[in-house]
């Protein structure tokens, strides 16, 4: 089953999404998640969570690259945290992983995000 | 408010205050037809005859027989049935509902036609709404189907004679429109150019999106465009009309170069181009960019000799991406290894046989979720000879 969280931390906001990132999720997600950024405040760095990720389509793909558009245009930072298998063979074969700030390990937030 | 569609209403018996409250309630409509049917006997007969939007049946043991009748027999879900119980059937109003009734009144009308008329008014209500939905179903769905009528003549209808070469192509849609495309067409007389791209997502808004990219490769049909300057031009106007947008566009354009013998390629974000050696052998053209319409991007046409190839498969990741349980996709390397076996096992090969192979020799028949688009392009071996 689909779940959404969100947590803030001192120096950066986490979102943890488990399930298909899909065209069936990717709409309701992006109202979601859009208004999480904004209640974020200016200096925060954004942590998308995708360790529970199944599945992702091009809709899945399409919405990261939206993302990180974003938040670079609110001079935010998107960091993907321990991409699934499954979304960094999308990535990869879309040519798409490098274009991301991916962090394998949790416990190097602290390190990597200033 | 005034509709044009007609609301029919079927009941079981007459009865003088129901007969009035429904006239009542359905006045100002000169769009209502109203049926009382003769005795029990007649009522599924009428039922057929008038199909109705509506439908008020009395007492439980005969509404239970018509509920069960239209629930599961006739398997209409949408007519709204009104039950009228009589007071020693009070306790079996939760019952009724649950086999399948919308609504039910308790006879006789405790609060008189007032109750009546407040019950007809909520059928009355949800059978306008229900309509006007239907009405804007039909509306949307005859517009996409339009739109994939159209999208489909955008697409080749039949192969091509290029010397040197033999095309077989196949298209499968997953929803009515869709967001793959592909084509070929000579660019010049030794150069066949094959193209296939996929829109992310699904619809009219991916049909439009692949017309978009259409229009642009198929300029290069009338001025020679090279590889790179074309799919540059195709980011560059999707990066402009898709701007911050979720929608991108993954793509693979070659020239097959008949008489050099010499595959040139651009592979923008879609998956592997596949090279079958006359081996057997299979070698991916992978993505050396990425997809379109987010970034600018450098294009660089990579080359590959193809004397010792048998021909190129181009496809949609529909092929592959399809679930083999909940948490499994079939995937590519999968999708490669079943190739491997076909092309080893067959001299010829043609798209039908894929298609054959795909859903006579899996374990299970592919549960397919995408579109799914296939070029093949055999390489013929006798030597390309200029007319």
């Amino acid at each position: 089953m689909e779940t959404l969280d969100f947590k803030k931390e001192k120096k950066y906001s986490i979102i943890k999404y488990s399930g298909e990132l899909t065209l069936d999720v990717v709409e309701e997600l992006k109202e979601e998640i859009s208004k999480f950024i904004d209640e974020c405040g200016d200096d925060k760095s954004i942590v998308f969570d995708l360790s529970d990720i199944s599945f992702m389509d091009s809709s899945g793909i399409g919405f990261l690259v939206h993302l990180n558009n974003v938040n670079k245009t609110k001079n935010k930072m998107l960091y993907l945290l321990k991409p699934s298998a499954a979304v960094k063979k999308t990535l990869s074969l879309v040519n798409l992983l490098n274009f991301f700030e991916i962090i394998e390990d949790e416990n190097e937030l602290d390190i990597e995000i200033e | 408010m005034r509709s044009s569609f007609v609301i029919k209403i079927l009941c079981s018996n007459k009865d003088e205050l129901l007969e009035h409250a429904l006239k009542k309630v359905f006045f100002e409509r000169d769009s209502v037809e109203i049926k009382y049917s003769e005795g029990t006997n007649n009522f599924l007969e009428d039922y057929y005859i008038v199909r109705p939007d509506i439908i008020v049946v009395d007492s439980y043991k005969f509404s239970v027989e018509v509920i069960n009748y239209i629930r599961n027999q006739a398997n209409d879900s949408d007519v709204y049935i009104l039950v009228i119980l009589d007071k020693s059937e009070f306790e079996l109003k939760e019952e009724i509902l649950n086999q399948g009734a919308d609504d039910f009144l308790i006879k006789p009308f405790s609060y008189g036609e007032e109750e009546v008329i407040s019950r007809l008014n909520v059928a009355k209500r949800h059978t306008i709404l229900y309509k006007q939905l239907t009405i804007a179903y039909n509306r949307l769905s005859k517009e996409i189907e339009t739109v994939s009528v159209l999208q489909q003549k955008l697409l080749p209808k039949s192969t091509v004679e290029f010397p040197g070469v033999f095309i077989d192509f196949f298209y499968e849609p997953s929803d009515r429109a869709s967001g793959d495309y592909f084509d070929f067409f000579p660019v010049q007389e030794n150069i066949l150019r094959a193209v296939i791209a996929d829109v992310s997502g699904h619809g009219s808004k991916a049909a439009f999106i692949m017309s978009m990219v259409r229009a642009l490769v198929r300029v290069s049909n009338k001025i020679f465009l090279p590889l790179d300057d074309l799919v540059s031009i195709i980011n560059n106007e999707l990066i402009e009309v898709i701007g911050e947008d979720i929608d991108f566009v993954t793509l693979f354009a070659g020239d097959i170069d008949v008489e050099n013998r010499e595959l040139s390629y651009i592979n923008a974000g879609h998956c592997p181009g596949i090279l079958v050696t006359n081996e057997n052998q299979i070698y991916l053209l992978e993505a050396d960019n990425s997809v379109l319409g987010f970034f600018s991007q450098e294009f660089k046409i990579k080359k590959v000799p193809i004397k010792d190839y048998r021909g190129i498969l181009l496809i949609t990741d529909g092929y592959y991406e399809w679930n083999l349980d909940r948490n499994n996709i079939w995937g590519f390397n999968n999708f490669k290894k079943f190739l491997e076996d076909i092309f080893t096992r067959e001299k010829e090969f043609y798209l039908d046989m894929l298609e054959s192979y795909l859903n006579n020799q899996l374990e299970l028949p592919p549960m397919y979720r995408d579109d799914r688009s296939a070029l093949w392009i055999k390489f013929k071996n006798n030597n390309y000879r200029k007319c």
